[in-house]
């Protein structure tokens, strides 16, 4: 680790260039890779250590959402149109792939809160932080990929189709598309508490305008709002693939992937840029 | 090595917002005028100063500087800047080599997991490879002593084991340039010993080190040159013995124009216009060997219309602790037109404090304690300590023998 010739300058000069804000990211990436996976290891083991039901919170939320679900629909309070797939599968597939996204869009802002004395005081590759995260992420899609195999195998489902890579993908896709938002919003969550509060309000409100629950309908305002909803192809294709029928909007679906892959982009330029700052105003 | 200039910090400034919302506020416009690409404006906007203005210094290898000054005076929003976690608004800061910070220790400890874990964990925000740690646990569980406890979660640690631990981790840093700001004030004697004697060898090795400390012995000892900040201005950079004086000049200074403005505290019926202290003989003396008599007089004067009874309480402490504190049973009265003033002579017939300086606070109580008059904090005198005796004070003491010696 020892270079005798390296020079290291801190000035007041104006932000570099988006090409060399990159180049720095590539350079540090693999000190980053070192720090986000010791970090990572350090909550999962205390996750593990302090809790006796674990790895189980990566499912819980969701599957207790579904189970909700799955009660009103047997009861005939709600009647979704959801086409030809049994309820429950429709419900928890949706279910578990928000909770993919929901996961994402809290999770920069909370390892970047949760690292904060280190951040202030020690200097770090700050992308470290935001690894740690993903591969937390990771963790979790995998325990989740493996639950929903076993319910669509227990629900006479067939995994012999194509689908089941491509729902893979769709996945990742989701998970992307959360962490971009979150990392959008975590400059300012960081110095505002708000952003958590209105997050906290806002995300179930979300998950009623994206087809989790139920389908896009095809008409009313809703339909129309769902239609302007970049997540509702996601989710929607996503779901097609994991039960093994052929997507209805696969054009918009890989819009919406280029679209929250350019978002990803901006996100990490943006945090990359605005992460110093925020250190000056947080104090130790 | 030749000489060769290791770090040169050029016309360096930083500022800072008192206001936490307007802070933060700023921060976003910062943040906002970053990413259109502008360069911020260096100048002051509503709230802000410069916390740390216009700094410039050159060290070569070898080097250890120290940073002394007031709380609050920069020292370290400076080391922070070197640290690459703060920009500065203006200037330029230059370093050649590796940089390590000695400022935070076992960052990243997580109380539930085994001291070892904890130090993969503290080693790789220190920058180590999973590798390093491999190869170094051994001495680092070695240097902090820990070779029973490191499989224990670390939340059973007594704060004394942490430190250690982190300092262990940090240690084996392997640097050109070291921060350092104030950890060497950590764990038990034997300990310190340790960590002093690990710097000193990187400074053998020709680290260049930056050390903040209010420890003027950890200054002296160390470092080969001072800069001195007030207010965020450098008023002195060079040889240690010379801005160390300077530093305890702008001190005295600044306790006597605390004191010029001091008035007194409390009511102020009954006010205390003097203390001073004496040789019983009547002489003013600022020096006293331990068990010696010690005189305080105390004057004061009435300020309210109508008699008043007052008792006075007197409090001594050393640097540590409150040797005396009593309050006089016996009450002094001051009357408007035939005494409005008093002088109080207290006789101490014996000091037996060790030293090294004894403080005395006065405070003038009505009857029943219900209303303080008045409050002065305080003459101080030096205390010569009685040789070989090194305990808070000194007893006399006679030692006979039994059976008696034999003449």
């Amino acid at each position: 680790m020892r270079k005798a010739d390296k020079i290291t300058v801190y000035a007041a000069t104006k932000g570099k260039g988006v090409r060399a804000i990159l180049g720095e990211i590539i350079e540090e990436l693999p000190q980053a890779h070192q720090l986000g996976i010791r970090l990572f290891k350090r909550n999962v083991k205390a996750l593990y250590r302090k809790s006796m039901l674990g790895f189980a919170w990566a499912l819980l939320p969701p599957l207790v959402t579904a189970m909700l679900w799955v009660f009103l629909y047997h009861n005939g309070v709600i009647q979704p149109h959801v086409g030809n797939i049994p309820y429950g599968i429709f419900v928890v597939c949706g279910t578990l792939l928000w909770q993919i996204f929901s996961e994402g869009v809290f999770m920069p802002l909370r390892v970047v809160q949760d690292n904060q004395s280190i951040l202030v005081k020690i200097n770090i590759p700050r992308e470290g932080l935001l690894l740690s995260g993903i591969y937390e992420m990771l963790l979790n899609m995998v325990i989740r990929a493996l639950v929903l195999t076993l319910l669509l195998l227990l629900f006479g489902g067939s995994l012999l189709h194509m689908g089941i890579l491509w729902a893979m993908i769709s996945m990742i896709v989701i998970a992307v598309a959360g962490f971009s938002c979150g990392l959008l919003l975590t400059p300012l969550g960081l110095l505002y508490q708000d952003i958590v509060r209105i997050l906290n309000i806002g995300m179930p409100f979300l998950m009623y305008l994206t087809p989790v629950v139920y389908a896009v309908p095809s008409s009313g305002t809703l339909g129309s709002l769902m239609r302007f909803n970049p997540l509702a192809p996601l989710i929607t294709t996503g779901r097609q693939w994991l039960v093994g029928i052929p997507p209805t909007t696969l054009g918009a679906f890989w819009i919406s992937t280029a679209f929250f892959l350019a978002l990803f982009f901006f996100g990490l330029l943006l945090y990359r840029r605005s992460l110093q700052r925020i250190i000056e105003r947080m104090g130790a | 090595m030749r000489n060769q200039t290791v770090i040169a910090v050029d016309q360096v400034s930083k500022k800072f917002c008192l206001d936490l919302k307007r802070s933060l506020w700023y921060g976003m416009t910062d943040i906002a005028s970053d990413l259109m690409g502008r360069q911020p404006t260096p100048v002051l906007r509503k709230d802000e100063f410069w916390a740390v203005s216009e700094v410039s210094f050159a060290l070569e290898r070898g080097d250890c500087l120290g940073l002394i000054g007031h709380n609050g005076a920069g020292k370290s929003t400076l080391l922070k800047m070197m640290n690459g976690l703060i920009h500065p608004d203006k200037g330029e800061i230059r370093m050649h080599g590796h940089i390590g910070a000695l400022i935070e220790l076992g960052a990243g400890f997580n109380p539930v997991l085994t001291g070892r874990e904890n130090v993969y964990t503290n080693g790789a925000i220190l920058g180590f490879s999973r590798r390093e740690i491999d190869h170094k646990l051994d001495e680092i569980v070695d240097f902090a002593e820990l070779e029973r406890f490191i499989d224990a979660p670390v939340q059973g640690y007594s704060s004394g084991m942490r430190v250690r631990l982190g300092f262990a981790v940090a240690a084996q840093m392997e640097c050109d340039i070291l921060l350092l700001d104030e950890v060497l004030a950590v764990g038990d004697i034997q300990f310190q010993a340790k960590c002093l004697n690990r710097i000193g060898e990187m400074r053998k090795s020709g680290t260049t080190i930056i050390l903040v400390s209010h420890q003027k012995i950890n200054i002296t000892r160390y470092c080969n040159k001072v800069m001195l900040l007030e207010q965020g201005h450098q008023t002195f950079f060079g040889d240690t013995a010379q801005g160390m004086a300077r530093y305890e000049a702008s001190l005295a200074q600044q306790k006597r124009i605390a004191s010029k403005h001091q008035t007194g505290n409390g009511s102020l019926n009954v006010r205390v216009l003097s203390m001073r202290l004496s040789h019983p003989d009547g002489w003013t003396c600022t020096h006293i060997q331990s068990g010696d008599p010690l005189l305080l007089m105390v004057d004061t004067a009435l300020n309210a219309q109508e008699e008043t009874a007052f008792r006075i309480e007197i409090t001594i402490r050393d640097r540590y602790a409150i040797l005396h504190q009593y309050s006089e049973d016996r009450l002094f009265s001051l009357h408007p037109e035939h005494s409005p003033t008093l002088t109080l002579e207290c006789t101490f017939p014996q000091i037996p404090s060790n030293g090294p300086e004894l403080y005395f606070t006065v405070t003038l109580w009505n009857r029943d304690f219900t209303e303080l008059f008045d409050w002065r904090e305080q003459v101080s005198v030096k205390v010569h300590p009685v040789e070989r005796s090194t305990g808070l004070v000194h007893l006399p003491v006679r030692i006979t023998t039994s059976p008696p010696p034999v003449e």
